[in-house]
């Protein structure tokens, strides 16, 4: 459990991001003076979108102030700026509430999860929720690294409510409450704001990245709540993946937080250090922002033009309906936990006592060599950075063994390919305009096509690719997955019609699909395509 | 960057590897190099020659041969890896027992493994705890520079401490050494010229004149680069060292084995006569095989290096190939 004060753990956070900028050593390697001019220029643009008078008069006071500021007022200057950013980050961060979490997790979630349904129809709590989400992988080798050190959980990101599913399943497992990495919004949220500040969840707001020193100070203060022990629970992809499939390239910002926290308190000497990243991938049947997410995805990967609307997290009636449809479809959340690596993407020997990192046969190394030259522990930040992309492959190629096909994910798989075979759609645009809008398949179609990839999965996940599917049996998978698809989205996915299937929602068949893209499965090639600058299309190849 | 002297370590006593020791050791750094032969460890200290890699040498006195991989890798401050493609992973898991995770390993290697199709840092990916992984390439004779003839060469890492460190131990007023971070074009270029290389032996042997050797040689080079550049390797590259520049000096030598076998094929000698004739098999001949594997992988057309192929594998007659490729449909000649 993170023991440090939060206004320790802030102060020590502004002094590390000015120590780095003095000594060069920042991820960005920029000076005092560049940082903050750079930063004041991306306020500038973010306040341009998002008006915020506070806002607006101090970074404009410090634009002036910089204008004529010597070595010791810029460096005060930063100071004034990572300070207005650690309590945008950390300010909500209570540690009573952070130590009492293991009783706040469990109530807290099941009313955000089921409060809202429970005023509705009555009895839907903490319990429920419970059997709702169901934990597996490499559980016990999680519980016995969190024992040996401070450990980076990194989760697939789908939905807002991502870091509420995966704090509830690392509970459930018996480890102490980690601090967390939530979105603004959720922070906002009417409902499950209040409980999320007290969850320890620090905020990421996404609008502010662009921002040089927000993201040194949000690693900075990733980094020492690792260093004070604490589990930290992240979600690399950055974005709530978009298309629907699983992140293929994770960023580093968050996941580099491990190798400079290893440095930390390897320097400190005594026993061998350990920091764990432990990849985790959350298969959610339906997605409550699905709808928002895949428009996103089209706009960016058929180059339209992105028109900003409002998230379904934000509305409560869409809220009450998804909880609804968890409860009315009986649907589980599941949570795969993947096997914990060191900071630099290398296994680890769960078997022994130590923890200890092993090269790739498996042989013992000590993790913290890696930073040496020249005699000592260093930090160099392209070096690092390299590493880190390395953990980063590793991490990714965890979470797509993670994926768990649910119902949902292989009917929208075997549909769509289906619709695109006998379209012959060429390219995604004419698939969505032409060929899926009210589209009609034979169920027996759907039934024999679902069963040759179910038993294709299978055959996947004995090699260890990825999960087993839920379902054994077609009819069974199509059972559940109209069943879901009737319950939550605003047009359902896919409706029964006379013995056939007919699409209602072409985007959103192509998001369910997603999840499953990228394994060759029924013979059909990767369609998320190429990353974009902004990483909203993943890559899956 | 201070002047103290490295420690160099050298795996592989071939005529590359001790080419590069040799270089490391005129430059004043401390050499160990490894061999796995003891004769040729013995030979090396106490008549500092090394008659089978390069005869007619006196190695220099700062390079110490051992068979020991613990002796020759411990405390190194950099590792230079020259071992047959085809033995290296062997020889990498050997490395594993004694390399330190802080250790730079650069290799001097081109090929890639047969069945796999790994490049070699993969496989050093694979064997040891290594991260800090460079390759060194380039228009490189060894003979020429053992004699201390002008020459240069590239450094290729992700990791800037590896150029750093490999052009302090390797470079000289008669060696320059560049740096870059494209290891995969690199590596792919290193192993896929030597099916060009097979191409030009081909068409010196068939007499075709200098026109066509060029427009060999300037085809394979774009081929490789579309099939490496699908892969995700810089097209630059392919303009640089250890592309164009190593394709040149390969192609121009008809003492290299491919070259040899190339031309022993344009005489009519079947695959199995050539490799006879030559005594071993020359590297074009294998990674011809993971070439049309690779374009096919990445969907990229490469009919002059598929023709080298059918040359080898499926009785295609040489001239043949080369009239089928004459007759192809000319597009446009840089793709995109």
């Amino acid at each position: 459990v993170l023991t440090v004060d939060p206004r320790e753990l802030a102060r020590e956070t502004v002094t590390r991001v000015v120590e780095q900028t003095d000594l060069g050593t920042a991820p960005s390697g920029a000076n005092a003076r560049d940082l903050l001019r750079e930063t004041l220029y991306a306020e500038r643009r973010r306040l341009e979108r998002a008006p915020d008078a506070a806002a607006h008069a101090f970074f404009t006071r410090t634009r002036r102030d910089l204008e004529r500021a010597d070595d010791a007022e810029a460096r005060a200057l930063l100071r004034a700026v990572v300070g207005r950013y650690v309590d945008d980050i950390a300010g909500h961060f209570d540690r009573r509430f952070h130590a009492l979490a293991t009783q706040v997790v469990p109530r807290a979630l099941g009313l955000m999860l089921g409060g809202a349904e429970g005023a509705i129809s009555g009895g839907f709590g903490a319990d429920t929720f419970a059997s709702r989400l169901v934990v597996s992988g490499e559980t016990e080798a999680l519980r016995r690294v969190a024992a040996l050190g401070p450990v980076l959980f990194a989760g697939t990101h789908a939905s807002y409510l991502d870091p509420l599913v995966a704090g509830w399943a690392l509970h459930r497992l018996g480890l102490p409450p980690f601090a967390s990495a939530a979105a603004r919004p959720l922070f906002e949220h009417p409902l499950i704001g209040p409980f999320v500040r007290r969850l320890g969840c620090y905020s990421v707001d996404e609008s502010k990245t662009a921002a040089p020193l927000y993201r040194e100070t949000l690693k900075a203060y990733a980094t020492l709540v690792l260093e004070h022990g604490g589990g930290d629970l992240v979600f690399p992809g950055g974005v709530r993946s978009a298309s629907g499939a699983v992140e293929g390239r994770p960023k580093l910002g968050l996941l580099g937080t491990a190798l400079p926290a290893l440095r930390t308190l390897a320097l400190r000497g005594g026993p061998p250090a350990r920091v764990f990243v432990v990849p985790c991938t959350i298969s959610w049947p339906q997605v409550l922002e699905a709808e928002t997410r895949v428009e996103r995805w089209l706009e960016d990967a058929l180059g339209a033009r992105h028109v900003p609307r409002g998230d379904e997290f934000a509305t409560t009636r869409r809220w009450f309906s998804f909880m609804r449809g968890l409860a009315a479809a009986d649907l589980r959340i599941h949570v795969v936990v993947g096997r914990p690596l060191d900071p630099f993407g290398n296994d680890v020997d769960i078997e022994g006592e130590g923890g200890g990192s092993l090269d790739p046969r498996g042989r013992p190394i000590e993790a913290s060599r890696y930073l040496l030259a020249g005699g000592a522990l260093t930090v160099d930040p392209p070096r690092d950075a390299e590493y880190t992309r390395m953990l980063a492959e590793r991490v990714a190629a965890a979470w797509r063994q993670g994926v768990v096909p649910l119902a949902t994910h292989v009917v929208a798989y075997a549909v769509f390919e289906r619709l695109w075979r006998d379209g012959r759609a060429r390219d995604l645009t004419r698939f969505l305009t032409d060929v899926a809008p009210d589209a009609m398949v034979d169920e027996a179609i759907v039934e024999a096509d679902v069963a040759k990839l179910l038993e294709e999965l299978h055959k996947l996940a004995a090699a260890g690719t990825l999960q087993p599917p839920v379902d054994d049996e077609a009819k069974v998978a199509i059972a559940r997955a109209m069943r879901t698809f009737a319950t939550y989205h605003e047009r359902p996915v896919l409706e029964r019609e006379e013995g056939r299937l007919r699409v209602g929602d072409p985007s959103l068949l192509a998001y369910y699909r997603n999840r499953l893209d990228g394994y060759g499965l029924l013979g059909a090639p990767s369609r998320v395509t190429r990353a974009s600058s902004m990483g909203m299309r993943e890559v899956v190849r | 960057m201070s002047a103290a002297p490295l420690a160099v370590a050298v795996l592989g006593a071939g005529n590359w590897g001790t080419t590069l020791a040799e270089l490391s050791a005129r430059a004043g750094h401390a050499v160990r190099l490894w061999t796995r032969n003891a004769a040729q460890a013995d030979e090396i200290e106490k008549l500092r020659t090394n008659t089978k890699a390069i005869p007619g040498l006196q190695v220099h006195a700062r390079v110490r041969a051992t068979t020991s991989m613990e002796l020759a890798v411990r405390g190194a401050d950099v590792v230079m890896v020259v071992i047959p493609t085809q033995a290296m992973r062997q020889v990498a898991r050997a490395l594993g027992d004694v390399l330190a995770p802080e250790q730079p390993v650069i290799h001097a290697t081109k090929g890639l493994e047969i069945g796999t199709i790994r490049r070699v840092s993969e496989i050093l990916r694979e064997e040891t705890c290594a991260r800090q992984i460079g390759v060194l390439s380039g228009p490189n004779l060894a003979a020429e520079v053992a004699q201390g003839r002008p020459a240069g060469t590239l450094i290729a890492s992700a990791f800037p401490r590896v150029i750093a460190v490999g052009k302090r131990a390797f470079s000289s007023p008669s060696f320059r050494v560049f740096g870059g971070d494209d290891v995969l074009g690199v590596e792919l270029a290193g192993a896929l010229k030597n099916v060009v290389a097979l191409a030009a032996g081909m068409a010196t042997a068939m007499d075709l004149g200098e026109n066509a050797k060029a427009l060999l040689i300037t085809r394979g080079s774009a081929e490789i680069a579309a099939i490496a550049g699908a892969m995700g390797a810089r097209a630059s590259t392919f303009a640089g060292l250890a592309g164009i520049g190593d394709l040149l000096v390969t192609c121009a030598s008809p003492l290299s084995r491919n070259h040899r076998a190339g031309a022993a094929l344009a005489r009519g000698m079947t695959l199995e006569q050539a490799v006879a004739s030559l005594g071993q098999v020359a590297e074009g001949v294998h990674t011809a095989k993971a070439a049309r594997v690779l374009a096919a992988r990445h969907g990229v057309d490469a009919p002059l290096l598929d023709r080298v192929h059918r040359v080898l594998y499926d009785g295609l007659a040489p001239k043949e190939a080369l009239r089928q490729l004459m007759r192809l449909p000319a597009g446009r000649e840089v793709a995109g």
